[in-house]
């Protein structure tokens, strides 16, 4: 049992933005505005201490405040749930080498890589080797050490097509694949509710992946490589149909399940409302998780996501505020 | 009386006459460079309207595309953003052509290489990317009818200039020069006459 991190998710949920704070952003003029309302929640003391308010250190203090709820929730948690968790905060790491990789790729300087990607204290490994590496192949063999080996399989692929994304699918196969293999340690109901979330998460990133080649010319060949082999309702046989879709409909009608976020991706082309689509369907079932398991683990994965799309809700208001646009709907409430 | 005219005027009826012959070609000239004036207003509006009308169009895809971008932007947050911009292909490329209108050389702008998205990027910013990416047509050929306007604008300018100077200094001067050159010719004529008249009066008073 994780009954301490459990009893401390449900301390910390307090924590989480009051709903009249959530109320107000859409509504805010300016990023004093932003910061003003932040004053008296959690970010405060962050948002206070900033010399210069701009939306760069705004999403940072978000970030931070993120990576700092997922490094103390693997600190609290013991045994197989901190194995877990430790295992689920690598995405911050896959992030980081996708990053790297990109910027290898394209000869980006070692400075300009290391502004994109989280401070050493929030990640399980350090990236300077990688990021150091003087070329994109030697930054590939640099990963050879770390757990995510198998993404050098990837090196061919990314040059054929001079492209990061097989790279970066390699890196989301391994952290997924490593995901549920730590699931496995897990007690067997805290496992089923805890995949179901999981498996959303892969659902959502294949509809995207899946949908490219009629949407945006992506090569068949290369994508049908790119779809994460562990998803939930969509199976691999619906997926390598929706890849050689030729009409929109045809998507439309294999993403059913998913309609709330094919809709705005395949019918409107606007893929930040399908995300925000897809970030709703994930903030409800771990919602629902949260109600259906209050005193189980289920609930401590429930409370990383919301976490997490506070982040992003904040990070997406600042950004939103900045360049003056409108942003409500684009909010996942 | 005499008239004074300038030092290369010469009162003669054989310069006139060459004064008469160039008149008619400036003349000539000047009809011609008229008739290009209204040709290069003609096309400088039908250009203008259809840069007008590009360029509203042109406007509202650039401004959904850095609507697209925005989106991305906040979606990803800039750590993100900025490494998928990265992977961006940096191998447009253009070759400038001249291209004669009326006798004004144009810029004509081929696109020889333009960069793909295929491939390249993660959802969302695939989205910005594309958005980007269908502008370059659009943008290179408002280019080229920008810098076509500004051309045939200087041109008319230049062409307005001349048919300005011809009709309002050149031929009236050439005019002034002729009638002062016929008006002292008729004065000779008349001096001419007047001077034999007097002979002959004096002969035939002589003669008895």
């Amino acid at each position: 049992m994780a009954e301490y991190l459990i009893v401390r998710c449900h301390g910390l949920f307090t924590r989480f933005l009051p709903s009249q704070v959530l109320d107000a952003l859409p509504n805010l003029g300016s990023l004093k505005d932003l910061a003003d309302l932040l004053t008296a929640t959690d970010y405060g003391g962050e948002v206070r201490s900033l010399t210069e308010l701009n939306v760069h250190a705004l999403e940072r203090v978000f970030e931070e405040k993120l990576y700092e709820r997922y490094r103390y929730m693997v600190k609290v948690a013991e045994g197989g749930y901190r194995d877990f968790l430790s295992q689920y905060r690598r995405r911050l790491e896959v992030q980081a080498i996708s990053r790297i990789m990109r910027g290898k790729l394209s000869q980006t300087s070692v400075e300009e890589l290391l502004k994109t990607i989280p401070s050493k204290q929030f990640l399980e490994l350090d990236l300077k080797p990688i990021a150091e590496a003087s070329s994109f192949e030697k930054a590939v063999e640099a990963l050879k050490a770390t757990p995510y080996r198998e993404a050098a399989l990837s090196l061919p692929w990314c040059l054929k097509h001079h492209s990061p994304l097989p790279m970066e699918y390699w890196l989301k196969k391994t952290y997924y694949s490593a995901l549920l293999k730590a699931l496995k340690s897990l007690p067997a109901g805290d496992r089923e509710k805890a995949q179901e979330l999981i498996n959303l998460e892969i659902d959502v990133a294949n509809c995207f992946t899946a949908s490219a080649p009629l949407l945006y010319g992506y090569t068949l060949e290369l994508v049908q490589r790119l779809l994460i082999p562990y998803s939930g309702k969509l199976t691999p046989a619906q997926l390598r149909e929706a890849v050689e879709a030729k009409s929109p409909s045809t998507l439309l009608k294999i993403f059913s399940d998913y309609r709330d976020i094919a809709r705005p991706l395949i019918e409107e082309g606007d893929e930040a409302l399908a995300e925000t689509a897809a970030l709703k369907m994930v903030k409800a079932k771990a919602e629902r998780l949260m109600v259906e398991a209050p005193i189980d683990f289920p609930y401590v994965l429930g409370y990383l996501k919301l976490c997490e799309l506070e982040c992003r809700n904040l990070v997406f208001t600042a950004h939103s505020i900045n360049q003056g646009v409108e942003f409500k709907q684009y909010l996942v409430t | 009386m005499s008239i004074s005219l300038g030092a290369a005027v010469k009162p003669t009826k054989g310069f006139l006459l060459q004064l008469k012959k160039r008149v008619s070609f400036i003349e000539e000239g000047y009809r011609l460079l008229e008739l290009k004036r209204d040709e290069l207003a003609k096309e400088l509006r039908t250009s203008l309207e259809e840069l007008a009308v590009g360029r509203k169009g042109f406007e509202e895809k650039v401004e959904e595309a850095l609507k697209r971008l925005g989106r991305a932007y906040a979606t990803l947050g800039t750590g993100e953003m900025a490494s998928q911009t990265w992977v961006a292909e940096k191998n447009l490329r253009i070759e400038v052509l001249p291209k004669s209108v009326m006798g004004i050389l144009v810029p004509y702008v081929r696109i020889l290489n333009k960069p793909t998205v295929s491939d390249r990027y993660s959802p969302i910013a695939r989205s910005a990317a594309q958005a980007f990416h269908n502008l370059i047509d659009g943008l290179v050929q408002l280019a080229e009818l920008e810098s076509r306007v500004e051309r045939i604008a200087d041109d008319l300018e230049k062409t307005n200039r001349k048919v300005n100077a011809l009709e309002k200094i050149v031929i009236p001067q050439y005019r002034r020069i002729i009638k002062q050159i016929e008006d002292r010719l008729d004065e000779d004529m008349l001096e001419e006459f007047i001077r034999t008249k007097f002979v002959r009066t004096i002969i035939s008073t002589r003669r008895g």
